[in-house]
């Protein structure tokens, strides 16, 4: 089965040449048979009119002839194409003619009636040697117990001229097969286009796909993919749109609630409230930041990502966290810095949320800066690993995750790691515990 | 220079009516004149007959946008002009920046940053003469260069350093006075807007200074660009331009 489907082509081009060649296959072997067969019988036709045109002559001249001279003039009469002799009693030729010798008999008769009057005799024997052609012998009896008897050979079989024939028609074929060939490869060249391109839909890129350009049928799947992308881009847009409205107009009221919180005499119950709403302005901001992540705020420029790891330690320090910085006090590379402040602030944040206390470790390695955030947390089961990173995916709250949060964190730091150049990897530590390493290139 | 030598009157425009009370009620208490206006028009009319030493604006306004009142401001005088949005984009704050606004928050504004923040543009208005050019509020030292108003800092070799707004602050306080002796209880008073409520004090001071020191490093020779003074406060040592 695997062999089928190696001998049939997966591509457009060797499907339409893999069927033109087998049209050109039975055109080529019906063309052989053909004018074989037509070779064969003009063949035939043209030696059984030579010798009935010399046998006529011979029989003429041998009727007319002393007994004496006979056997001299009928030895004058051979030519290179027929011998003939003239011998006493009948020759060892069977009178019954084989069909390849009927044939040519019939020819002959065809051509010349007169030779009918006389029992001619006709046979085909093999020639000795790898000789295609066989030898034609026959007899005609002239009376008086005198026969002629000739020989020629059969002229080379139809078949023969065939092969050559078809050779050529081949090597013409094969010309054809091969301009065929490319171009169809030049027609299909919009559609591997299409093809190639509509991979694309769906992703960030926008692709303008040719209106004006191809075949009737492909220039309107074309306009019918423009229109579909046209489509999903303003239903993105306007869910995107509605969300940061949404999430825009709550910073308001949230403003004000803060401070309210203000005249909460109870010290703990102020600070309890406070939390909250960090916890849902950070919410918001985390929404916010990933729908305007889209539009690209400046040039990437040097940034100290050292003193950048520090400052984002040290603030979660200020918080009350439990946050430890390892690394270099200076290292420079080029970024975009508000991004990768928010990237590696959603990945402490995590880290101290989930697992209590976090290592920020940055080092480089081979040509990478990579910032490796550590906690001794419960970690990701494995088969959750890939999930986790996808915008607003969470572990389940039967896992234990109970924190708040829409699940946005990791999407913005993977998506401010691509933004980079770099990647974001997450993996499970021994015996317990997450690890999350965001390497950047550093040119 | 002391900034509570008198009181600063704040114009506050906000839609908001809930929002700009409560706004107002917090600037009092931080020791601001404040005043609260709904509209554009409101503080126009306001704006005609009297002077203000900061004003605080939302950028969404019903009608004219807070957009517009800050290029109607600039063009009669260089009165420091804080933005506070809804919206948090880069590029929202780089408009409200290159139309001359001093600051731009975003909402949820923590009150105390607030009031932080307009500590911070009085400063600056105070001690430089007022300029409205693109490198108005640029400090430079030893090759260093801080942004004040978009609040960015560029070591020597022009790479991005990031520190704490309240290390900013305080840069921002000693940068304003060099090679002088800066109290502590200076420093705290900048920074007791941000500090309060966080249990700090002298020793917030003190790890604000050795974080800041740590990230601008020490210059040739090994000379930090901070000095402390035992017991009376710090120094900062190199001179300044603007």
């Amino acid at each position: 089965m695997s062999r089928t489907f190696r001998l049939w082509p997966r591509g457009f081009t060797g499907q339409v040449t893999l069927v033109l060649l087998l049209a050109v296959l039975i055109q080529f072997v019906a063309g052989s048979l053909l004018v074989g067969a037509g070779e064969a019988d003009m063949q035939r036709q043209d030696l059984g009119r030579r010798i009935a045109e010399q046998l006529l002559v011979a029989e003429r001249v041998m009727g007319a002839a002393a007994p004496e001279d006979r056997a001299r003039l009928l030895a004058t009469l051979s030519t290179h194409h027929l011998e003939m002799n003239l011998v006493q009693g009948p020759p060892p030729i069977p009178a019954e003619a084989d069909p390849a010798a009927a044939d040519i008999l019939a020819s002959i008769l065809a051509w010349e009636p007169a030779l009918a009057r006389h029992d001619m005799r006709l046979a085909t024997t093999e020639t000795p040697g790898l000789d295609l052609r066989r030898r034609l012998e026959g007899a005609l009896p002239i009376g008086e117990d005198q026969w002629i008897v000739f020989q020629t050979l059969q002229p080379v079989e139809g078949w023969l001229v065939a092969v050559g024939t078809s050779l050529r028609v081949g090597l013409v074929a094969l010309i054809v097969l091969a301009t065929v060939a490319l171009l169809v490869r030049t027609l299909s060249a919009p559609l591997r286009q299409l093809s190639d391109n509509s991979q694309l839909i769906g992703t960030s890129t926008r692709i303008q796909f040719e209106e004006t350009r191809g075949p009737r049928e492909l220039r309107r799947l074309s306009r019918a993919l423009n229109e579909m992308q046209d489509r999903i881009e303003g239903l993105i847009a306007q869910r995107t749109n509605a969300l940061a409205a949404v999430g825009h107009d709550l910073r308001t009221p949230l403003a004000r609630l803060r401070l309210r919180l203000t005249s909460i005499t109870d010290e703990s119950e102020r600070m309890a409230a406070e939390r909250d709403i960090g916890e849902m302005s950070r919410m918001l901001r985390e929404l916010l930041d990933y729908f305007g992540a889209g539009e690209n705020g400046r040039e990437a420029e040097p940034v100290d990502l050292a003193s950048l790891c520090i400052t984002i330690c040290e603030e979660f320090e200020d918080l009350g966290a439990d946050v430890t910085y390892r690394g270099p006090e200076r290292l420079i590379l080029p970024a975009h810095y508000d991004p990768l402040r928010r990237a590696i602030t959603n990945l402490v944040d995590n880290a101290v949320k989930y697992g209590d206390r976090a290592e920020l470790r940055l080092s480089q390695q081979r040509g990478q800066a990579v910032i490796a955030v550590a906690d001794e947390g419960p970690g990701i089961p494995p088969e959750d690993i890939d999930r986790v990173q996808l915008p607003f995916e969470r572990l389940d709250a039967a896992r234990g995750d109970d924190h708040p949060g829409i699940g946005l964190g990791l999407s913005i730091a993977r998506r401010a790691a691509e933004q980079h150049g770099g990647a974001l990897e997450l993996r499970n530590r021994h015996p317990r515990g997450l690890l999350a390493s965001l390497s950047l290139p550093l040119s | 220079m002391q900034l509570n030598d008198r009181i600063y009157r704040v114009a506050l425009i906000e839609d908001d009516g809930p929002l700009r009370m409560l706004l107002s009620r917090h600037l009092r208490q931080s020791g601001f004149e404040t005043r609260g206006y709904g509209s554009a028009a409101e503080f126009r009319a306001a704006a005609a007959e009297q002077e203000f030493d900061v004003v605080v604006l939302d950028i969404m306004l019903p009608g004219t946008s807070g957009l517009d009142i800050c290029r109607w401001l600039r063009q009669r005088s260089a009165v420091p002009i804080i933005f506070i949005s809804a919206r948090s984009s880069h590029t929202d704050r780089i408009v409200g920046l290159e139309l001359g606004a001093d600051d731009y928050l975003v909402k949820p504004v923590d009150p105390g940053e607030l009031a932080a923040r307009i500590r911070s543009v009085l400063r600056r208005a105070s001690g430089a003469p007022a300029e409205i050019a693109s490198e108005a509020g640029v400090v430079r030292f030893e090759g260093w260069r801080m942004d004040q108003r978009r609040r960015e800092l560029y070591a020597p070799d022009g790479s991005r350093v990031s520190i704490s707004e309240a290390e900013f602050d305080l840069l921002c306080v000693m940068s304003d006075m060099p090679q002088r002796v800066v109290g502590r209880e200076l420093l705290l008073e900048q920074s007791r807007d941000r500090l309060s409520g966080r249990g700090g004090g002298d020793r917030s001071i003190d790890v604000l200074i050795s974080r800041l020191r740590r990230k601008l490093g020490t210059i040739d020779g090994g000379r930090d660009l901070i000095r402390t003074v035992r017991g009376v406060g710090y120094v900062f040592t190199p001179s300044v331009e603007r």
